[in-house]
């Protein structure tokens, strides 16, 4: 039975026209994947431009959402309620810069510029130099300014004593 | 027998397997145009498939189970199933491969497309390809007992259709 099989299985070829029709099909499909790789070699090009704009994209957005986070910080710290360190300061706008003046218990700033919201209460002569004295209502704090404009503040100072006295080693 | 695969091309691998793949998809399939499209699509799929293979053994392996598996897909569709072409098919099986049945030789393979579909190509690469059972087992990644015993029933089927016509 074998042989016979055999014999008749061996007699069966594809036909020629099938044989080149496939042929002709695997051509095709090879050049498709060809092309395909072709394709695929310039996905990495693509992708590291996708990088590189999520890296920007990281870049630019870290300081933003540093300062909306800090932003969120001082929201919090101004919410009623809570205490802060120190005492707000009044509005001092641009002429809150300067250098700290020491004295042996506290400190007085010195800044240029007389600051609008505070109010003035005296007129003083310390150390031989006439000054005016002035309070911030918020905070109790004492500013004492000259007339040629410079100005010394106390953002600690609430005690008028106390500030006379550091306001005298100042001077 | 070992060459390697990335030496040969896929046209070298139609020019040497394509009866062997012809054969064993119209043993399988009703009509000569299924056997024809599966011809095609196993092809086809080699070249996407065709780096994976290892040597010329391994490439055997694969176009004897991708033709197998894509002839019992094609089996099992309902048209294929239910509607049966097999008579017009021998006749274009004939004209058009030139192939001139031996009445005796005949007999045998229409013996053998007459057995279940899960046996004819056991059969066909046992009796014809002369592979071993385990090499049968292992391109039609069944178990070496299973491949046995379809090949005992398939012997039992052969001896009664066959009765009367050949010495077995």
């Amino acid at each position: 039975m074998k042989e016979q099989y055999q014999r008749a299985v061996s007699q069966i070829h594809v036909p020629n026209e099938l044989l080149l029709k496939t042929k002709r099909a695997m051509k095709e499909e090879e050049e498709r994947l060809g092309d395909q790789n072709r394709k695929g070699k310039v996905i990495p090009f693509r992708l590291i431009s996708l990088a590189a704009a999520a890296v920007l994209a990281v870049v630019i957005s870290i300081p933003i959402v540093s300062g909306l986070i800090r932003t969120g910080e001082e929201a919090e710290m101004t919410k009623p309620g809570i205490q802060l360190a120190e005492p707000v300061q009044p509005q001092l706008g641009s002429i809150a810069k300067g250098d700290s003046v020491q004295d042996s218990e506290l400190t007085l700033t010195k800044v240029s510029g007389i600051p609008q919201e505070w109010t003035e209460t005296e007129e003083i002569t310390v150390s031989g130099k006439q000054m005016i004295i002035a309070t911030d209502e918020n905070t109790g704090c004492f500013m004492a300014y000259d007339e040629q404009g410079e100005v010394l503040i106390s953002s600690e100072i609430t005690d008028k004593e106390a500030f006379l006295k550091a306001l005298g080693n100042e001077l | 027998m070992t060459k390697e695969i990335s030496k040969i091309t896929a046209e070298e691998v139609i020019d040497r397997y394509a009866d062997m793949v012809y054969q064993l998809a119209l043993l399988q399939v009703k009509n000569r145009s299924d056997a024809d499209d599966i011809f095609q699509e196993v092809f086809v799929r080699l070249v996407k498939n065709i780096h994976k293979l290892q040597d010329w053994e391994h490439v055997k392996a694969w176009l004897i189970r991708v033709t197998t598996n894509y002839s019992r897909k094609h089996f099992n569709q309902y048209w294929n199933k239910n509607v049966s072409f097999l008579d017009e098919t021998e006749e274009i099986v004939s004209e058009e491969t030139g192939y001139e049945m031996v009445e005796e030789g005949n007999f045998v393979w229409q013996a053998v497309r007459r057995l279940p579909e899960k046996y004819r190509a056991v059969v066909h690469l046992f009796y014809f390809e002369e592979l071993s059972v385990a090499q049968i087992a292992s391109a039609t990644k069944q178990k070496e007992t299973t491949v046995k015993s379809q090949l005992f029933r398939a012997r039992e089927m052969l001896k009664t259709s066959l009765e009367g016509e050949i010495v077995l």
